[in-house]
């Protein structure tokens, strides 16, 4: 087989699989394989997540495999370069590619810095440019979204017809094992799409783009892959063709035929014979590097490094960034959104949380939904339970268990039945007990504290005595289920309030 | 067609070519706003209230005690008669247990999973085509499906065990002037020959106890959280829509208090009882007497539903075997 043709079921199989990892994160959850263990490969999770031990040791696999391989995750495994891999195949259908000779050093290292910097600082950004968060996003709140509900609405309408045989034999399968029993909303997941598809756009100017340009997890392969044994040998061609640097899509080959290191993810698409005007294809094998020394290769050598002006402007923005930082100016915020069971405070959260989407896509009752502006600027899509959508079921645990950086603390069911996140408050205006006499106890019925903290005492309300229900506030730990199985129209009669 | 693509994408834009593309995607986009529901159109169906067999049992209501359900659940059918009684060959039946809440069969807040197995066994022997049993639960369904311990009992025994899907639910069709009227019914509990109700003795905030007559809540869909406003007469109205052929109160384990949510061990008392009667509103009223010795004429839906002649709750009149295994 040739080793192209190989790459390319590789990066399928490693797509497919990682879809079905995400596809299938949710409620009986496999406690041994499942989609964490690929985000816990990004080292930046483990930089993110203060170094938690089980991130730190998928993150040395990976590293260990790059050190070895090179930046075989970028061109071989990673979803989002397969994605881009896809869009810029038929992009290419109506564009030749043509490159220009590789600067040395390219502004992503910089901006991995500045990142590493400001999460130091306690501002993290790695959220918006992590490449599998991206594309988790993206899946998550788009595709699997649209994906679920389209075939719930579809056989809906099929079966509301009066269902057949076949298609309800077929629909009980497909419920059974592919799609879920509900229809699924995400607030927000315009704004995730937005970020999802802007990378896929700039494929348009270049060939993977994002990963020569901005990709920090990328320019982290890359800072340790200089040494990687593996290497590309092109010592026999003697031409200046330029067949292998426009074939290139990393951008990684110079004009003399030889190339950086780091750059080069394996695409192997300098290996492909049929393009080649020589026949002197490139190789990839365990052996040291054999720079070709072409004859006429007299021109001065092209200044390396970035110009003055460029670092003098990104030294402005850094500094800018980081003095926002330490200023806490946009961080400390009073927020008053109710947060899932699990997290310690809200500058931890927006440290820790790399908004990969886990917790919000496997909530058992479709509650937990990102933010957009309230937690802040820099808690865009952090997680908050909507009770208007769901509420925190009171024995599940799954959001911290599937959070990769533990932003989410992972409790057992004991402890999480303890953490109070919210306080719930009648609201005697609209309370139809409380305001007409009528009894409801609906809250009241779906209270799920063993000694309820909902009460219930008689009250005299227009001239009769009538079942009333009021909170016992010690007891109430913010499920939300009262507030979101409250029969009442609009304004609810009760609702929980953060504390 | 690649190529013809090809050269409209390696020409420059002219204005021309642009509405081209403008017009075609703008088409796309219109094609794909025409909702599916328009071209499945649905058709409007009511439910019309079920016939309930008519069963004559040797006894109207027998309740047994014990420490094995298993035995407990078998003797009291055949006390009433036997399964046959109630089931024929090829009959299509439901068992609808209370799969409520999110809680382990000790909490007593979930019909004993060994009862809901062994009638469904007994089912399938009788002749039975199909044993279905499902709820419409209050917590996230497949927790609780999976932590009651139904879904796995039922499957083992060889019940159909599934969830209830939004477009099984038909509006019914009541009478015009019951407060019912028009509310969404799972069609599969009203379109089957045999309807088993297995319900487990709780408490409730609301209705004070909560039988074999609020458990036939979990077949309502829409808004149920509604039906709470004057349940009582809803409650009766939904029994005599659903009548059930027979009901079977799980007494093994009660709540005493906190329910019907329960979470407290000490709240649950161990009553070592199986209650079963064709009339639910007997059930529910030897029931209430019985285990927590509260009055029926005190409970607002078994008054409501006697009243409404969907049954007697008169235990004295009545021909009642108790005995002990």
């Amino acid at each position: 087989m040739k080793i192209k043709t190989l790459k390319i079921v590789v990066q399928s199989v490693a797509f497919i699989s990682i879809c079905l990892l995400f596809w299938y994160l949710r409620y009986p959850i496999n406690n041994f394989f499942n989609a964490i263990l690929f985000f816990q490969l990004s080292p930046i999770i483990s930089i993110v997540s203060n170094f938690l031990s089980i991130a730190v040791i998928f993150a040395t696999l990976l590293i260990i495999i790059t050190l070895i391989f090179g930046r075989v995750f970028c061109g071989w495994i990673c979803p989002y370069g397969t994605l881009m891999d896809i869009v810029s195949f038929f992009i290419g259908i109506f564009k030749k590619n043509k490159e220009n000779q590789p600067k040395k050093i390219k502004f992503k290292y910089f901006f991995l810095i500045l990142l590493v910097i400001l999460t130091a600082f306690g501002l993290q950004l790695f959220w918006l440019f992590e490449p599998i968060t991206i594309f988790a996003r993206g899946f998550y709140f788009t595709f699997y979204s649209i994906a679920n509900n389209l075939s719930n609405d579809f056989f809906y309408n099929l079966m509301s017809n009066g269902p057949g045989k076949i298609t309800e034999g077929i629909y009980q399968i497909t419920k059974s094992t592919i799609i879920e029993n509900r229809e699924l909303y995400f607030n927000h997941s315009l704004s995730m799409l937005v970020i999802f598809i802007i990378p896929l756009l700039l494929l348009l100017f270049r060939r993977r783009f994002w990963c020569r340009y901005i990709c920090p997890l990328g320019s982290f392969l890359a800072i340790i892959s200089t040494k990687f044994l593996l290497t590309r040998q092109s010592n026999e061609c003697l031409t200046k063709c330029g067949q292998c640097k426009n074939l290139c899509r990393m951008n990684a080959i110079k004009d003399n035929n030889t190339y950086i290191k780091q750059e080069c993810i394996l695409c192997m698409d300098c290996v492909q014979e049929t393009k080649c005007v020589n026949k002197y294809k490139s190789k990839f094998s365990f052996t040291k590097h054999i720079i070709c020394n072409l004859p006429n290769d007299n021109k001065p050598q092209q200044k390396s490094g970035i110009s003055r002006k460029d670092f003098l402007s990104w030294l402005i923005v850094s500094l800018g960034l980081i003095s926002l930082a330490v200023k806490n100016k946009f961080i400390n915020k009073k927020t008053n959104i109710i947060r899932p069971p699990g997290i310690l405070n809200e500058k931890d959260l927006k440290l820790k949380c790399i908004r990969c989407g886990n917790c919000i896509k496997a909530c058992v009752t479709n509650g937990l939904q990102p933010v957009l502006l309230e937690a802040g600027l820099d808690g865009i899509w952090t997680p908050k339970l909507d009770a208007k959508i769901g509420y925190c079921e009171y024995e599940c645990t799954l959001c911290g268990h599937v959070c990769p950086t533990q932003a989410i603390k992972k409790l057992t069911v004991e402890e999480k039945m303890k953490i109070k996140i919210g306080i719930a408050k009648i609201q005697k205006d609209t309370c139809i007990s409380w305001k007409e006499g009528l009894e409801c106890l609906v809250c009241e019925e779906h209270c799920p504290i063993p000694s309820k903290a909902i009460k219930v005492k008689k009250e005299n309300i227009n001239g009769d005595l009538v079942k009333v229900p009021y909170i016992n506030e010690d007891l109430c730990i913010g499920c939300s289920i009262c507030q979101n199985k409250c029969p009442v129209d609009g304004k609810k009669g009760i609702i929980v309030e953060s504390l | 067609m690649i190529k013809n693509l090809n050269e409209l994408f390696s020409k420059r834009y002219s204005r021309k070519n642009f509405l081209k593309i403008l017009s075609f995607g703008l088409f796309a986009l219109l094609l794909s706003t025409i909702k599916t529901k328009k071209l499945f159109a649905k058709t409007t169906k009511q439910l019309e209230p079920r016939n309930k067999r008519n069963i004559k049992t040797n006894y109207d209501l027998v309740s047994v005690e014990g420490d094995n359900v298993e035995a407990m659940t078998k003797k009291v059918i055949y006390e009433l008669g036997g399964i046959e009684k109630f089931i024929k060959k090829g009959d299509i039946v439901v068992v609808k247990p209370n799969i409520g809440w999110n809680r382990e069969p000790e909490y007593a807040a979930t019909t004993n999973p060994i009862l809901i197995a062994t009638v469904v066994k007994l089912c399938l022997q009788a002749g039975a085509k199909k044993v279905k049993v499902f709820d419409n639960t209050c917590n996230e369904e497949k927790m609780c499906y999976k932590n009651s311990g139904i879904a796995k009992a039922v499957k083992d025994a060889g019940g159909d065990i599934y969830f209830t899907d939004s477009w099984k639910y038909y509006s019914a069709n009541f009478k015009t002037d019951a407060q019912m009227q028009d509310f969404p019914i799972y069609s599969d509990a009203v379109n089957c020959d045999c309807f088993i109700n297995i319900p487990i003795a709780k408490t409730h905030g609301h209705t004070k106890l909560t039988l074999s007559i609020k458990n036939l809540m979990g077949v309502c869909g829409g808004n149920r959280s509604t039906m709470h406003w004057n349940i009582d007469k809803k409650l009766a109205e939904v029994l005599s829509f659903i009548k059930p052929d027979l009901n079977i109160i799980d007494a093994y384990r009660i709540l005493l208090r906190n329910g019907p949510r329960g979470g407290n061990l000490e709240d649950v008392k161990k009553a070592s009882t199986i209650i079963a009667s064709t009339d639910a509103v007997l059930a529910d009223a030897y029931a209430s007497k019985t285990l927590y010795n509260i009055s029926p004429e005190n409970i607002g839906h078994i008054k409501e539903s006697a009243s409404m002649g969907l049954g007697s709750m008169n235990i004295n009149k009545a021909k009642i075997k108790t005995l002990k295994i």
